[in-house]
């Protein structure tokens, strides 16, 4: 039902495609890669993309391509990773404010105070506490989505929590632990992955925009991000540096937006168009 | 046999919080339910029937509503020791709920999960309270929907809310709240969702189950034909109180609470000859705004009897000449026969 609905429309499969594609050349980029992406070759800095350097190469030499798939590997993983903590941790805190009417007041304060900074300034601070590290980098962006995730989450439990089958399954001696588990969370899902998939593009975007701020993933490990980074003190002499990562993000993140965006349309029944 | 009943319910007050203060859902309910009888439970919207079984749940909503006042005795019919719910915890609750007292709702077709098959559903209960593992929940969830009637039950057992019809849906929930063979079965008008061939089999079969496990019952409605098919004693609500309450027989022929009778008398005629006046008689006026009630009998405003004592005090539930036949009604003897 649901792939049928995603599969009827050409840009969401070229979405999904892309995307594959990716995530393909990303786990296979030790085999894909013509060069060692951390090798420097300093006779061949520079150098415009052509047979030898498909996408050129850097300031210090490496190919920029080799780079490129090797960095997509850092910044899907941290998408993904980003996703799944903040899913997580808006989860735990949604259905908390949803579920028990004593939590909702001091818990929405909390998802309030966080939503009013702007993301990209608390991720920065977050990393300024923490310090510089790819893990640290998945933890602050996974904090600063969990505001979102949490909003979402408790307006659904809130919904579900007053539903017949719930006060039936009270009526039967159910505790709130088993009524969230088996009532409350699997109708989670569907928002949840909808979610999932714009947070993965929002947290590609940020760790590229904290990596060229040089709070991110530290330079050693090459992300589109600090890709970009550095590319731009060439950017006059050298645009392919920052063009292929520039362009690698793009397209990520608007294939995850159509997908998401088909996702929401296809598991809401009232959007769902009849095929 | 002892006669003691499963449940008594004494001078039960129930209130609510709202923005503009407390206001007074049940003020002071008295009931009895007596193992293996069925109590019907009569009255308007928002006389208190639903509140009633809530509160004998335990699953009034903590954030608003507060017992104020009398108490719930739930009887063990093993042990004998009576146990008041009104001042048990929410532990003490969450293991009588669907073992010791269950409840079938009003609506079929909600109050089962879509996401889950039947036979899960059913399990739910089994797993919860006798701790049985998925293949043993599994017999016996077979076994109740072959006890509810329900044909292929192996094969229903794997089928989704939404491939059984009503009726059917409401036969899974019967065999959900009889799962444990409670003492105690609430009914909050379990048949008013379903068309009226569907809602006789459905009361049949509570009434053979009711037989089978021995249960209390207290069956909510208001619908006064269901009662007459299915109770034995009908406890009828106006305002929060119970008004009159009696053997089914009596109070359906020889009522004498002028609300009762006004019931009675806005139901349609069975035989339709040229003395069946045209329009139906109703009830003048509205049900009792609870924020404001009046300050003697909560019904005088609508009362073609009222005399000026009824503005002013409550008249208590006091036995009539009939046996067990309860009436809150100063004139109840003057009403008799009019």
């Amino acid at each position: 039902m649901i792939w049928r609905s995603l599969l009827s429309r050409p840009l969401i499969v070229a979405g999904l495609l892309i995307l594959l594609l990716m995530a393909l050349a990303s786990l296979f980029a030790g085999s894909l890669a013509p060069f060692d992406p951390g090798k420097m070759a300093l006779m061949q800095r520079i150098q415009a993309p052509g047979i030898a350097h498909y996408f050129g190469t850097d300031e210090f030499g490496r190919d920029v391509y080799s780079r490129l798939l090797f960095a997509g590997r850092l910044s899907l993983s941290v998408g993904v990773l980003v996703a799944i903590v903040s899913i997580f941790l808006g989860t735990v805190l949604g259905v908390c404010a949803g579920y028990f009417r004593k939590l909702d007041t001091p818990l929405s304060r909390l998802i309030d105070a966080l939503m009013a900074f702007p993301d990209i300034l608390l991720a920065i601070a977050l990393m300024a506490a923490f310090g510089p590290s790819l893990s640290n980098v998945v933890i602050a962006l996974g904090v600063v989505y969990t505001p979102r995730v949490a909003r979402v989450v408790r307006a659904v439990t809130m919904v579900q929590r007053e539903l017949p089958f719930v006060e039936a399954s009270r009526s039967m001696g159910a505790g709130p632990l088993w009524i969230i588990r088996v009532h409350i969370l699997p109708n989670l899902l569907p928002p949840l992955l909808v979610q999932g998939t714009f947070i993965f593009a929002y947290a590609i975007l940020a760790e590229s925009a904290l990596s060229f701020l040089g709070v991110g993933v530290p330079p050693q490990n090459p992300t589109w991000g600090n890709m970009i980074a550095t590319g731009q003190s060439y950017f006059q002499r050298a645009d392919w540096m920052m063009l292929f990562p520039g362009a690698a993000i793009a397209l990520t993140v608007l294939s995850l937006q159509l997908v998401g965006d088909a996702l929401r349309d296809a598991l809401d029944p009232k959007l769902r168009r009849s095929v | 046999m002892n006669q003691r009943p499963i449940v008594t319910i004494e001078n039960l007050g129930v209130s609510f919080h709202t923005p503009k203060g407390p206001v007074a859902a049940l003020r002071g309910v008295d009931l009895q339910l007596q193992a293996g009888k069925t109590l019907a439970l009569v009255g308007e919207s928002g006389s208190g029937k639903s509140v009633t079984s809530l509160a004998l749940m335990g699953l009034l909503p903590k954030e608003s509503a507060r017992i104020t006042s009398g108490r719930i005795l739930l009887r063990n019919p093993q042990t004998g020791s009576e146990q008041d719910l009104a001042l048990a915890p929410e532990s003490t609750l969450r293991t009588l709920r669907g073992g010791h007292i269950a409840m079938i709702f009003q609506e079929p077709m909600t109050s089962l999960n879509p996401l889950y098959r039947v036979g899960e559903q059913i399990s739910e209960t089994l797993r919860l309270h006798r701790g049985l593992n998925r293949a043993e929940a599994r017999k016996r969830a077979k076994e109740l929907l072959d006890l509810v009637g329900i044909p292929a039950a192996e094969k229903r057992l794997d089928a989704y809310p939404h491939e059984l019809s009503g009726g059917m849906r409401q036969r899974v929930m019967i065999a959900m709240a009889i799962a444990c063979e409670p003492a105690v079965l609430i009914a909050d008008e379990p048949t008013t969702a379903l068309d009226v061939t569907v809602q006789a089999q459905i009361l049949d079969l509570l009434r053979e189950l009711q037989q089978r496990i021995g249960m209390a019952m207290l069956f909510i409605t208001h619908n006064l034909g269901v009662v007459a098919d299915i109770a034995d004693e009908v406890a009828v609500m106006y305002g929060g109180r119970i008004v009159e309450n009696g053997p089914t027989a009596t109070l359906l022929s020889a009522s004498n609470h002028p609300y009762t009778r006004g019931l009675l008398c806005s139901m349609p005629p069975a035989v339709i000859d040229e003395n069946t006046p045209l329009r139906l008689p109703a009830l003048p006026g509205n049900v009792v705004d609870p924020r404001n009630p009046p300050p003697g009998c909560a019904f005088a405003p609508r009362c073609y009897a009222r005399q000026p004592v009824c503005e002013q005090s409550v008249p208590t539930l006091e036995h009539t000449d009939a046996p067990n036949h309860l009436t809150r009604c100063f004139r109840w003897r003057e009403t008799t026969h009019a």
